[in-house]
């Protein structure tokens, strides 16, 4: 396996490998034969001048894809344990932003987090700029929405309605704390079925802290309530794992009758 | 008004609701297409608009996209489908996953806790040596999950509640008084109705899926070039005597027509049925739908007969809506019952309409 990225936004054609790489893609080069590629003058010039990256590159013959899988894997899930026990056992901003930028380190090659890595940074971004004012949240959400809204068909439909109901609840100045809090949860059960768990700890996080910072007399007692539900929502989450994740919420074709079926429920229902 | 219809079956799923006071039918193709979770294979399908489902090391492709999958990439192995015969399919181990997440996404969640569901059911089959039990449990139980209160439905009862076949008697129309017939792709599946009292009902294990099969085999071609022949092709008015797949067509179309009402008469008399006035017969479902197929159907019926009288057969306006469209009905029915009982402040109401005493005395003794 010899997978490269193409870094630039347009694409890359190899005219002497007969290859052509889509913008911001990867490319097994493997596939068209690891001695031809290395012969090629095209692409070493391309990974000089940096508009192609070297993402994984296995000594020919060996099972790379299974290695290369289990072992990213492994190192993701250290890294995502060390920053749920962080999280669980101390709040403080500076801590968790460590702990998430080692875990962006491993996870940097990765196409899966390299989808999100725009929306990683703003959420980091928002818990360094948090002042106990809640007008982060709107702006967080706005961003989230031209992200996610405009992709027709994008796998991450599903946060559609989430966003919504969040956004919503953000501006309901008379319900905010307990809503806020609720739907914010919500909004991170959903995120974490698309990133598969890699945000959990960030996420829940963010009221806790912005409750730090407030200063009122009961924050002591609702932080520790919180971290009982995130242990309780992260068990959850890990046994939602193996379960069906679809990118999809409706489907089907749409057309409309024309039969009358309230006159008719009217008729059936006046039969004595 | 909320309430819900769907109408689960072997190759459709088809669910209605009012919308602004008009009926809206969603319809999916039920069936999926399973490939491995590959390095590209989610971007692929993404990039292609597709709908799919992840579970461990496999894609699962749904609804239409299932088929053009298959078709593009001539894998018919990996073309599967949750339901056979008119009920979960027993050989396919992803079925009742796969119906859960395609039910869902064709329904909705409810607009509140409660809003009742109509979902269709098959009758039991009269030639075949399953049940429909397990199928309903299921599937009741997984709308009730959603949030939904399930009713189940006869299919063939939801064609009377949306054609509406009358009878006569003394001037006096019986509303909801018939025989309808729902042709799917597993089963075919009858009701007679009085004033909307379900009289008799079953179903036949033989339908659509039986005629592809039939004929792929005496062709030696696949299932799926015998559907895509039928889908396109079969007019029962023009049948081409030098296509060998449309004469086969024709032949096993014929023999199922016969065989089904063989079958209605066997059980009618079976039942001791005494019906005095002549019934309307209505007729609806995906295996009708080709052009000539009422036509053919009143033309073995005048050769085999009925023990009862008929005074004519229809096409549903819409064959492949009426049940769902039934199904609606009866769910709207529902709900303005529980209304107003309870703005009477009375408790639930009842499950069915209750059988006439108005216009004649049991049909079936």
């Amino acid at each position: 396996m010899w997978i490269v990225k193409n870094v630039l936004r347009g694409s890359i054609m190899i005219e002497d490998l007969k290859v052509k790489i889509p913008a911001k893609d990867y490319f097994d080069l493997d596939k068209i034969g690891r001695e031809r590629a290395e012969q090629s003058r095209q692409l070493k010039l391309a990974m000089e001048e940096g508009y192609l990256q070297n993402v994984k590159k296995s000594e020919p013959g060996s099972n790379e894809a299974v290695l290369v899988k289990e072992e990213t894997r492994s190192e993701i899930k250290t890294r995502i344990e060390e920053l749920r026990q962080v999280i669980l056992k101390s709040p403080d901003k500076d801590t968790v932003i460590k702990a998430l930028n080692e875990l962006r380190t491993v996870l940097a090659g990765s196409k899966d987090v390299e989808q999100i890595r725009s929306d990683f940074d703003d959420l980091k971004k928002m818990i360094q700029t948090m002042d106990g004012d809640n007008g982060w949240l709107k702006k967080e959400f706005d961003k989230l929405r031209a992200t996610f809204f405009d992709k027709e068909k994008d796998e991450k439909t599903l946060m559609k309605r989430e966003v919504l109901e969040l956004r919503k609840a953000v501006l309901d100045e008379r319900q905010r704390s307990q809503v806020v809090l609720t739907q914010f949860n919500e909004f991170r059960d959903t995120l974490l079925k698309e990133f598969k768990g890699l945000l959990s700890g960030m996420i829940a996080a963010g009221p806790r802290m912005s409750m730090g910072e407030g200063g009122d007399s009961g924050a002591a007692e609702r932080v520790r309530l919180t971290e009982v539900e995130i242990k309780a929502r992260l068990k959850l989450l890990e046994s939602k794992e193996n379960e069906l994740t679809a990118n999809f919420e409706k489907i089907g074709k749409e057309t409309q009758g024309t039969g009358d079926a309230g006159g008719m429920a009217d008729l059936l229902g006046g039969i004595d | 008004m909320c309430a819900k219809g769907v109408d689960i079956g072997t190759c459709f799923l088809v669910g209605a609701e009012l919308k602004d006071g008009k009926e809206v039918f969603t319809m999916e193709r039920d069936a999926f297409f399973s490939m491995p979770n590959e390095d590209f294979a989610e971007d692929m399908l993404t990039k292609a608009g597709a709908f799919y489902i992840i579970k461990g090391e496999q894609i699962y492709v749904v609804g239409e996209d299932a088929l053009k999958f298959s078709m593009v990439t001539g894998n018919q192995k990996d073309y599967r489908r949750p339901m056979a015969k008119g009920v979960l399919n027993p050989g396919e181990e992803e079925a009742i996953s796969m119906m859960e997440v395609l039910l869902e996404a064709v329904v909705g969640k409810p607009s509140y806790p409660g809003e009742v569901i109509c979902a269709t059911m098959p009758a039991n089959p009269v030639d075949a040596d399953f049940d429909v039990t397990f199928h309903r449990m299921v599937l009741e139980r997984f709308l009730k999950k959603l949030g939904y209160d399930v009713k189940c439905i006869n299919e063939a009862m939801c064609i009377i509640y949306s054609e509406n076949p009358t009878v006569t008697i003394n001037n006096e129309v019986l509303p909801f008084t018939g025989i309808a017939i729902s042709w799917g792709a597993g089963m075919v599946n009858l009701a007679a109705s009085w004033r909307a009292k379900k009289l008799l009902e079953f179903s036949c294990g033989r339908s659509g899926d039986w005629i592809d099969r039939q004929v792929a085999k005496v062709r030696s071609v696949p299932v799926s070039k015998v559907q895509s022949h039928k889908e396109k092709y079969l007019n029962f008015d023009r049948i081409d005597p030098t296509d060998q797949i449309m004469v086969a067509l024709e032949i096993y179309y014929e023999d199922l027509i016969r065989y089904v009402i063989t079958s209605i008469g066997q059980q009618l008399k079976a039942a001791n049925a005494t019906i005095d006035e002549p019934v309307e017969i209505v007729i609806a479902g995906g295996t009708s739908k080709p052009p000539g197929f009422v036509d053919r159907f009143k033309s073995v019926l005048r050769e085999l007969g009925l023990p009862i009288p008929v005074k004519g057969v229809r096409h549903a306006k819409d064959p492949l809506k009426a049940v769902a469209a039934g199904a609606l009905i009866a769910a709207i029915s529902e709900e303005k019952k529980r209304k107003a009982n309870a703005a009477a402040g009375g408790d639930a109401p009842a499950a069915a309409p209750a059988a006439g005493k108005k216009g004649g005395v049991p049909l079936i003794s």
